[in-house]
């Protein structure tokens, strides 16, 4: 094998120019493709995939009768009157779950640190089980806190570093526009790339904190997502987000978001039913126009809407055929490369070389070859995601979650494994034509002369 | 030892068929030192070949050491090469990059040899060619004379029954043709059978037998005939 090793190295040193640009044409390939495969992969991964059949988005078409026909995905928020009658219906879920945007200025009691404005969400406590939500510290607040609105808040682990340098803040008080506010847990909310919990799927922002909704209408939170109200409702969108609590209660202003886990059809089936008949109840008291009122999405759903970029798969699919081009000229350059090696091979096989021998040589010099320029391909892949990422940046004025992008761009050991194997494998049927001409060439052919 | 019967050569194209050897007959027996001689596109080379197992035949029969190698696998024609026949060829066909040692070590690593094995038997054929204690040069710091000795030294490596030589002097000037054809005498002597194409009848005459082709044909010739060749 060492000898076999030897004659390799020794091939390999022949024509040096054509193997560093065999790697090169090898590198920029499988670095267009991961580049481009990774941020296609990374946009298409469902959030929560054992699960995200059973969660439901649950939506109620409020909208009048003349109003255009249009996609589900862009059906009306939920009111607060029909989300407060499902709670208090309990159909029966394995996890119910509302929620509005709001944003706030969060600071610690002592003003060790700077003050930082916070994405956060008005939610109640099922929102943290149906996430799945990894805790690194404390827990979600409890019913009770619920109830009796308490000034508790989850605060996301970006923002416990940036407030108390990591350390465990459970217990301890930030203020929320200058209310204290009691940390009850710490979470890690990047295992979640997209902002999915809003309906938004953003990849830019996530939420930094969670608070109780309870305590969010108690002491009028600013809501910032749209309001969807009814003609003769708009005028009052203005004061329904920044202080008409009661008047926003009482309106048929859609702004919650409302998923439905279940623990199977069976109960989602029961829900449905449950949620049409209130439907169609709610028709005949004059809430609702339309003929179908009840629409659901699955998150698996959701993800094949909001993941499927346009964009992003024409330029994967163009990385491909870019891949499958360097591919071609890299057996292209491997031909050039073997053949400007006949006589070497003429004379192994005088000497008494093997067909068999020659083809190992060249195969574990096409396998080292590739091996190089998969190696270089990763780094520019790093580079190029790098750069990808900072187009995203910059797109997004510099105004988006570094660490929240970065989930997007960020190399995957999937497709790395992937981008690997579909190299290795496609430089190997490069190679083959190359290698069996090398292989077949008559031991005579190259020897004449001087 | 290397028998040849009713053996044809016949290089095909499209348009034509050239017949390079017709029905050859040949023994040479163990120990013989065979020139081959005869005009350029004779054949020379084209026999040289077959009986170097470079190139397939169509008809005939050739025994080496008694096997008949017609139709034997690619395999086991390169370990017949490998083991029995040792090649010299006219342009030396050292490996530029690879020093003497290495360029000696090449059919002995084909062969399987164990590095201590390889070791001995490179040190002991370039000890014969007197350039034991230039082997880690490269092959572009010898003259030419020198050079066809590395590769004679290479040829010997194997302890090969044949050298096959193909115009090893072809590309010296008369002083080192000189010393290459005393080196390859001694080898001869020493029990290698050798045969040598070669186009120079003063070489031809230092062979114990000599043979011609010409037109694909090939016949014993005397001496004397040689003689008259060369003039």
């Amino acid at each position: 094998m060492s000898e076999l090793i030897k004659q390799v190295l020794h091939s390999l040193k022949h024509k040096k120019n054509l193997n560093i640009l065999m790697v090169f044409t090898i590198a920029i390939g499988i670095a267009l493709m991961t580049t481009m495969m990774t941020i296609a992969h990374q946009e298409l991964k469902i959030s929560l995939p054992d699960k995200s059949d059973n969660v439901h988005l649950i939506m109620l078409d409020n909208r009048e009768l003349d109003a255009p026909v249009q996609e589900v995905y862009a059906m009306p928020r939920t009111t607060y009157k029909d989300v407060e009658n499902i709670f208090s219906s309990n159909p029966g879920t394995l996890n119910l779950v509302r929620l509005w945007e709001t944003r706030f200025i969060a600071e610690p009691e002592e003003l060790t640190v700077r003050p930082m404005r916070l994405n956060a969400s008005a939610v109640n406590n099922q929102l943290f089980d149906l996430m799945e939500m990894p805790f690194i510290y404390g827990n979600a607040w409890s019913l009770d806190d619920q109830k009796n609105s308490k000034a508790v808040i989850v605060i996301d682990k970006t923002v416990n570093d940036a407030f108390f340098g990591g350390a465990n803040s459970v217990g301890k008080r930030i203020l929320i526009e200058k209310k204290p506010m009691t940390i009850v847990g710490v979470m890690d909310i990047s295992v979640h790339p997209k902002r999915f919990q809003n309906r938004n799927f953003s990849t830019r922002r996530n939420d930094q904190a969670f608070i109780p909704y309870t305590f969010a209408l108690e002491n009028n939170l600013n809501r910032v997502a749209r309001i969807a109200c009814p003609k003769n409702q708009t005028a009052n969108n203005r004061l329904y987000r920044n202080n008409d609590v009661a008047g926003l209660k009482a309106s048929e202003c859609g702004f919650e978001v409302l998923w439905a886990e279940f623990k199977d059809k069976k109960q989602s089936d029961a829900f449905f039913t449950w949620l049409n008949a209130y439907a169609q109840k709610n028709k005949e008291m004059g809430r609702f126009f339309q003929d179908k009122i009840v629409y659901a999405l699955s998150l698996s759903q959701m993800m094949a809407f909001y993941g499927d970029n346009d964009w992003t798969q024409t330029l994967a699919m163009l990385s491909y055929l870019l891949f499958a081009v360097c591919i071609v000229n890299t057996s292209g350059i491997m031909l050039a490369k073997f053949q400007s090696k006949a006589k070497l091979v003429s004379l192994y096989r005088a000497l008494g070389a093997t067909k068999n021998y020659i083809v190992k040589i060249h195969f574990f010099e096409v396998i080292i070859i590739s091996f190089i320029g998969i190696l270089l391909g990763l780094v520019l892949s790093k580079l190029g995601l790098h750069i990808m990422y900072e187009i995203a940046r910059y797109q997004s004025d510099y105004l988006s979650d570094p660490k929240q992008l970065q989930a997007l761009y960020s190399i995957d050991w999937n497709m790395i494994i992937r981008a690997a194997s579909i190299t290795t494998f496609s430089v190997i049927a490069a190679g083959i034509y190359p290698i069996w001409r090398i292989s077949n060439l008559a031991p005579a052919s190259q020897l004449r002369g001087a | 030892m290397l028998s040849m019967k009713h053996v044809s050569k016949i290089y095909r194209t499209d348009l034509i068929e050239t017949h390079a050897l017709s029905d050859v007959n040949l023994e040479v027996a163990e120990g013989d030192f065979v020139s081959v001689t005869g005009p350029s596109g004779s054949g020379k080379t084209t026999f040289l070949n077959l009986a170097g197992m470079l190139e397939t035949f169509e008809e005939g029969d050739y025994l080496l050491d008694g096997e008949n190698i017609k139709g034997l696998s690619d395999n086991r024609l390169s370990r017949l090469r490998n083991e029995k026949i040792g090649f010299i060829f006219q342009g030396f066909n050292l490996i530029s990059d690879l020093s003497l040692y290495d360029n000696v070590e090449v059919p002995l690593i084909f062969r399987g040899l164990n590095r201590a094995e390889r070791k001995k038997r490179i040190e002991a054929s370039l000890e014969v060619v007197g350039l034991a204690s230039r082997m880690r040069h490269l092959p572009n710091q010898l003259s030419g004379g020198q050079q066809q000795r590395v590769a004679i030294a290479r040829a010997l490596a194997g302890k090969p029954r044949f050298l096959l030589a193909d115009e090893p002097t072809g590309n010296l000037d008369s002083l080192m043709a000189r010393q290459v054809m005393d080196l390859l005498q001694d080898i001869n002597k020493k029990g290698t059978t050798i045969i040598m194409v070669t186009h120079d009848p003063e070489l031809a005459r230092r062979a114990n037998r000599n043979i011609q082709i010409l037109d694909g044909q090939v016949s014993d010739i005397q001496q004397s005939q040689l003689t008259d060749m060369a003039v």
